[in-house]
């Protein structure tokens, strides 16, 4: 359209044009005089068309039309700066809209199941230790059933791994237990057969499952039929009652998608306060709110409930020392319980995120700056020819939109692609669920637009406002001197310098502490170790043993062993020592990790026996308990002295025990600490724990054959499923992966700030110091020496980039300061970091004050001087 | 947006277009100028440069209309003509420059 109304006014010109031609023609003259004459009689083009568009200035559409139209013309004038700028402004948007596409899965959208907003979860709170989302114990939870009418469908749930077998060979399926209500409280109904009903979580009734519609599809060929039918579930037959509809899918607890669902046995074991383990807080507890009750009254009304717990089994809510722990009940929406632990490090990557689209912005104001200010002596005419101030304006805001909307596109492409490459990189860091739900829908197109326009606004209020000021001094600026505008450019490079120094900072710092994590010798060697997951049915030390046997016997093994699921991750255990005094460490309750291994598993791990002896397996429920401890753990708790043959109580709940410290091993460090922790192993054979991980070495430079292990392990029990057959390296690998994640995205942001900035900032310095080059070389005419120039040009400067650096550094400091407490292995901030990003800001600085005020030193001055 | 000079400078444009119109048929710029310069014999030259701003001007005060055609030398140009409301204009330019002139010219024999 405005390139339609151009050409309108343009076709009437030229006709009047060509009729003069003509006319001058006739009167005689040469077609060149004639020609000359009909444009001297037309007179300035641009302020014809000028006006001529000021005559519509009632028709507003077509107006703004024009000024795309010119906007486009100019921004096509430089189509390579004009790239640049685009290029900075969709990175910003780019990266900010990933993010937020992130975000926006794992935090904005709805889970997707009916009326989600009145579904919550009930969780215990311990303000003395500041746990806050703690799952409740099931006795808790049933006395809040008896207590709380108001409570629609309060069930709970908790996730493991079940062994599947009828198929060519036993697979794994993740499943979950429930309590009867569950499903239903979700708001699902079935697609084939039933859900659970009372009762079916009873002890005799319930062999029972429902399975989802993928596990259906995949292992029973989409049959109807099979509702009713038996399944093999961990060895014993269970009835597949019925079958979840195609939408259905659960999977926010572990981020696996749910795939079997069983009746939660509610036996005296788990029901009653007394068991052993009843008061283990291993479900998450849900409830969907009556209409008409809300949040507060629940929240209330929990609060009130935990209060008589509290008073009816005082006990249970006391630490070792007998103290208070704080206990109450607290209601929060399901979701949040589901997402929030995500949350901090999001706002994270989204603050960081965001100072990076600061920075395109503060690039884009510059450069629309100093493109408009290139045009100047434009500017300021086309104001003089009676321009409105308003139109000149709204063109720049024209010309910034066209940059906007073509950046927007531009990000969007980024978006797409950068999901694609998260989705690669970081498949296993973010949970793989969450991140196949990550995608560019309304809310991250919206978003997108958003941004994009926000920046517009942000980029062009700056220059513009510059602009308005300038339109008096015509001449002055037709002349190319003005500086007083530098001042504000200065603070701009100031704010630049400081926002990427303080990212340049964290992201160095992040990434420092996760090398330096990797680089700690663990104490262990992972290389070479092949590990599988199994459950072991019923009588663990009676298979595992022959296990360990028959793989052992396979050619290329040097040594294999077993581990419970803690395996190298933090899983600290309250312990005691018995054998010794009343000192202060024997009278206080201390913490260890725990792992239950095989003998063979210091060998496989390399992990070196300092003193005594590793385990046998005489180490068994008939033998005397015994118990190693490393290095760390003597040196804590036994300085000086010799731990072999003193006794210890750890474990807990059933798993509690006093044990013979028999051997002293090294130290192993727990998965993302940094120092070395007390750690104790006890013998598989003395604890039963039916998860467990296979770890095989091999003797060899490859890893032992799968097959080979599945098939000296079958030759044992046929049914065994084995699953999550994987490299120690990777689950060590995922392990970290989460904070690797953050410190890769948050590395490349730096980067990116760093590139904007040292661009941008070089771009700016340079360009304001080569427009005094007239200025220089009177100065230089005049007697001033090299030193004065550059003192003259780079003082402002200098003084900006320091402002900047101060504010930064200090900034990182203060934002480590609070890091320390959201993330995991953020250690204080370097010196040699801020000596280096100072360095690197004072070096490009300088650089672009020096570069043109030499080339200008050179210059003659007459030479200069003679230009106008 | 305009100062009074500049107002009625224009208005006296505006008289003389509209007039020119007010002949009947429908002319292009070029041939308004032509004839604006021709009846006042050379004595008065309207600059293109304010001719076509006034032009669209007034097209969008719906004095005129303007359409595209094909002139007598076979171009395309753009044709206007007079409308209804435009003629009423004329009307009241006329008078308001008949007072004027008079006014002017008691000040110019009188003072």
């Amino acid at each position: 359209m405005a390139r339609a109304i151009a050409r309108d006014f343009d076709d009437e010109l030229r006709f009047h044009t060509e009729m003069r031609v003509d006319a001058n023609i006739r009167a005689g003259m040469s077609r060149p005089d004639a020609e000359a004459e009909a444009s001297r009689h037309m007179g300035s083009t641009l302020r014809v068309k000028e006006d001529m568009r000021e005559a519509r200035v009632m028709c507003w559409i077509q107006s703004v039309a024009g000024d795309f139209h010119y906007g486009a013309r100019l921004l096509t004038r430089r189509p390579l700066v004009t790239a640049l700028a685009v290029l900075t402004l969709s990175l910003g948007i780019g990266a900010n809209a990933t993010i937020f596409s992130l975000l926006n899965a794992a935090l904005f959208q709805p889970l997707p199941l009916p009326d989600p907003d009145r579904l919550v979860a009930i969780v215990d709170v311990f303000t003395v230790d500041g746990r806050n989302e703690a799952g409740p114990t099931i006795p808790e939870l049933i006395d809040v059933r008896k207590m709380s009418p108001n409570l629609e469908g309060l069930s709970f749930f908790d996730t493991r791994d079940f062994e599947l077998s009828g198929g060519d060979e036993p697979v794994r399926a993740f499943g979950a237990r429930v309590d009867a209500l569950f499903l239903s409280a979700l708001g699902v109904r079935p697609a084939y057969g039933r859900f659970f009903q009372q009762g079916e979580n009873l002890p005799g009734q319930d062999r029972v499952a429902v399975i989802t519609d993928g596990l259906w599809r995949r292992n029973f060929g989409s049959d109807p039929a099979v509702v009713g039918r038996n399944l093999v579930l961990n060895g014993v037959p269970t009835t597949v009652l019925g079958i979840l509809p195609t939408d259905f899918s659960f999977d926010y607890a572990s981020f696996e998608p749910i795939e079997i669902f069983v009746p939660f046995p509610m036996n005296d074991t788990y029901t009653q306060r007394s068991a052993p383990f009843a008061n283990v807080r291993r479900v998450t507890a849900i409830a969907r709110l009556k209409q008409g009750y809300e949040m507060q009254m629940a929240a209330t009304e929990l609060q009130a409930i935990s209060q008589v717990l509290k008073k009816d089994h005082p006990e249970l809510y006391r630490n070792a020392e007998g103290n208070d722990i704080g206990f109450s009940m607290d209601i929060m929406p399901l979701k949040q319980a589901i997402t929030g632990r995500t949350r901090p490090t999001l706002m994270l990557l989204f603050a960081a995120v965001g100072l990076v689209l600061l920075i395109a912005c503060m690039n884009t104001a510059q450069f629309l700056l100093s493109q408009w200010i290139e045009r100047e002596p434009e500017v300021a005419i086309r104001g003089a020819l009676g321009a409105g101030r308003l139109r000149l304006f709204r063109q720049f805001f024209a010309e910034t939109l066209i940059l906007a909307v073509l950046a927007g596109i531009a990000g969007l492409v980024q978006v797409i692609w950068l999901i694609r490459a998260l989705r690669t990189f970081f498949a296993d860091a973010v949970p793989v669920v969450l991140i196949g739900r990550i995608e560019v829908d309304g809310w991250v197109l919206a978003f997108t637009a958003v941004i994009a326009l926000g920046t517009t606004i942000a980029c062009a209020f700056f220059p513009a406002f510059h602009l308005a000021r300038l339109q008096p001094a015509l001449k002055e600026a037709a002349r190319g001197l003005a500086s007083g505008r530098s001042r504000s450019r200065h603070t701009l490079i100031g704010i630049e310098v400081a926002i990427s120094a303080l990212l340049l900072v964290i992201a160095s710092l992040l990434i420092q502490s996760i090398r330096e994590l990797q680089n700690v010798p663990a104490g262990y060697l992972a290389d070479g170790v092949l590990t599988l997951r199994m459950r072991i049915q019923g009588s663990g030390p009676t298979v595992l043993p022959q296990y360990l046997e028959r793989v052992a016997a396979i050619p290329g093994v040097d040594s294999v062993a077993v581990a419970d699921p803690s395996l190298l991750g933090p899983a600290n255990v309250p312990f005691s020592i018995e054998s010794r005094g009343n000192d202060a460490a024997t009278l206080s309750q201390q913490f260890a990790h725990y792992r239950i291994v095989s003998p063979d598993y210091f060998n496989t791990l390399r992990i070196p026996l300092v003193e005594g002896r590793t385990f046998t397996n005489q180490d068994s429920g008939g033998g005397p308990p015994v118990v190693i401890v490393n290095q760390e753990m003597a040196r804590r708790f036994w300085p000086g002295r010799n731990p072999i043959g003193d006794r210890i109580r750890a474990g807990v709940g059933p798993r509690a025990a006093t044990m013979t410290i028999v051997g002293i091993v090294g130290n192993v460090l727990p998965i993302l600490r940094e120092a070395a922790e007390p750690q104790i192993y006890v013998s598989y054979l003395q604890q039963n724990e039916p998860n467990q991980f296979l770890l095989v070495r091999s003797s060899t430079s490859n890893f032992v054959d799968i097959a080979a292990i599945k098939k000296a392990i079958r030759s044992v029990r046929p049914e065994q499923a084995m699953f999550s057959i994987q490299p120690l390296t990777a689950v060590v690998g995922r392990a970290t992966s989460d904070p690797r994640m953050i410190a890769g995205l948050l590395g490349a942001f730096a980067s990116l700030a760093l590139f904007m900035s040292v661009t941008g900032v070089y771009t700016v310095v340079s360009y304001l110091t080569s427009r005094r080059t007239k200025e220089i070389a009177i100065r230089v005419a005049v007697g001033a020496k090299t030193r004065d120039v550059l003192r003259l040009v780079g003082t402002q400067t200098l003084i900006a980039t320091f402002a900047g650096l101060g504010f930064g550094l200090v900034g990182s400091i203060a934002s480590a300061a609070a890091l320390q407490r959201t993330l995991a292995g953020v250690m204080r901030v370097e010196p040699l970091t801020l000596v280096l990003v100072s360095g690197l800001y004072l070096a490009v600085v300088i650089s672009a004050i020096c570069v043109p005020a030499l080339k200008a030193l050179r210059v003659d001055p007459s030479t200069v001087l003679r230009i106008d | 947006m305009r100062d009074n000079r500049k107002d009625q400078l224009q208005g006296t444009l505006d008289l003389l277009v509209l007039r020119i119109l007010s002949t009947g048929g429908s002319m292009h710029g070029y041939a308004i100028l032509e004839r604006a310069e021709h009846v006042s014999r050379e004595v008065i030259r309207i600059e293109p440069g304010s001719l076509y701003p006034a032009l669209h001007r007034m097209e969008e005060a719906e004095w005129i209309k303007s359409e595209w055609d094909i002139s007598d030398n076979n171009r395309r140009a753009r044709f206007y003509a007079i409308t209804a409301k435009g003629r009423q204009r004329l009307g009241e330019e006329k008078e308001h420059w008949t007072t004027l002139a008079a006014a002017v010219a008691r000040i110019l024999k009188n003072a």
